[in-house]
């Protein structure tokens, strides 16, 4: 089960949400200098239908969240038989000939072919995270298919500042913030989320190498 | 010669087409920072020496391993 049936009165990490903005800002180049009249710069402000909490339940609370944009998903997943089957197999690992479809696989040099096989199981698609399907999520039609399969992109992360954001323990099933919740994962798509981000946010190998 | 059952696995014997005068070693690989110390027993456990001194393959932490570990490299195949 992806979904919690009763969902708690408080915030989780993962949790589906509505109700909040997002906004990108937008620099041409770094603002280095401050005797400029024109800094040239732009923020561009939009209200996602659903966004998803970031911010690790222990962490939630002082009237910030971290949030991303639940988007539709990409059309080319329905490319691959092992996506197509069930989409949230994107976020665990995956042995090599799983990540790209039958075609896709069956062009690479058998070297290459080699080289991932010998690689074993692993993430892809390391910035992703997919959303099962529910009756709380729109439905929408991509490549011939009718879907109500969403994610969210690790790369796409903001912060939002609401006074209202409290730690769980104080918040109220009547609170607006309580009400913004449209949706609970179960602890164990909770624990997915959880180490797929922390591996999108690891040290890097190179760093790791360099520190021995 | 009294061995225990668990121990039989673990002992070499020097030696070969000799019944009498039979000798018995254990060695134990002692895993130490990032080397592995192979070291030489009796089969009462009395130590004798080293024998060998490698580096432990296994040396990296969990966190080290992930580290290195990489992902699929797909995303050119998935981009609309």
């Amino acid at each position: 089960m992806f979904y919690e049936k009763e969902m708690e009165p408080t915030l989780r990490f993962g949790d589906v949400v509505r109700g909040y903005i997002s906004a990108d800002i937008i620099i041409k180049q770094p603002i280095l200098f401050h005797e400029k009249d024109d800094y040239n710069y732009k923020i561009e402000i939009e209200l996602p239908r659903y966004s998803v909490v970031l911010t690790p339940c222990c962490s939630i609370g002082d009237s910030v969240i971290a949030l991303a944009p639940l988007v539709r998903i990409l059309g080319d997943f329905f490319n691959n038989p092992y996506f197509e089957k069930d989409l949230t197999n994107i976020n665990r690992e995956m042995e090599p000939q799983q990540a790209l479809s039958p075609e896709n696989w069956s062009k690479l040099q058998k070297q290459e072919q080699n080289r991932r096989l010998s690689e074993g199981k692993r993430y892809a698609l390391l910035n992703y995270f997919i959303y099962m399907q529910n009756d709380n999520l729109e439905k929408y039609a991509l490549k011939g298919h009718e879907v109500q399969y969403y994610m969210i992109n690790f790369k796409d992360i903001r912060r939002i500042k609401c006074p209202l954001i409290q730690r769980p323990e104080k918040m109220r099933r009547e609170d607006a913030i309580i009400q913004s919740k449209a949706l609970q994962l179960t602890i164990t798509a909770r624990s997915e989320l959880r180490d797929k981000i922390a591996y999108f946010f690891r040290e890097p190998a190179e760093d790791k190498l360099l520190e021995d | 010669m009294c061995l225990d059952l668990d121990d039989y696995d673990k002992i070499e014997y020097d030696g070969t087409g000799s019944h009498d005068n039979l000798c018995t070693y254990k060695f134990i690989i002692y895993p130490f920072d990032k080397y592995e110390i192979k070291i030489k027993l009796t089969s009462n456990n009395e130590f004798i020496g080293i024998t060998e001194v490698k580096i432990n393959k296994n040396f990296l932490s969990y966190r080290e391993k992930q580290a290195l570990k990489g992902h699929h490299d797909v995303e050119e195949f998935y981009k609309e």
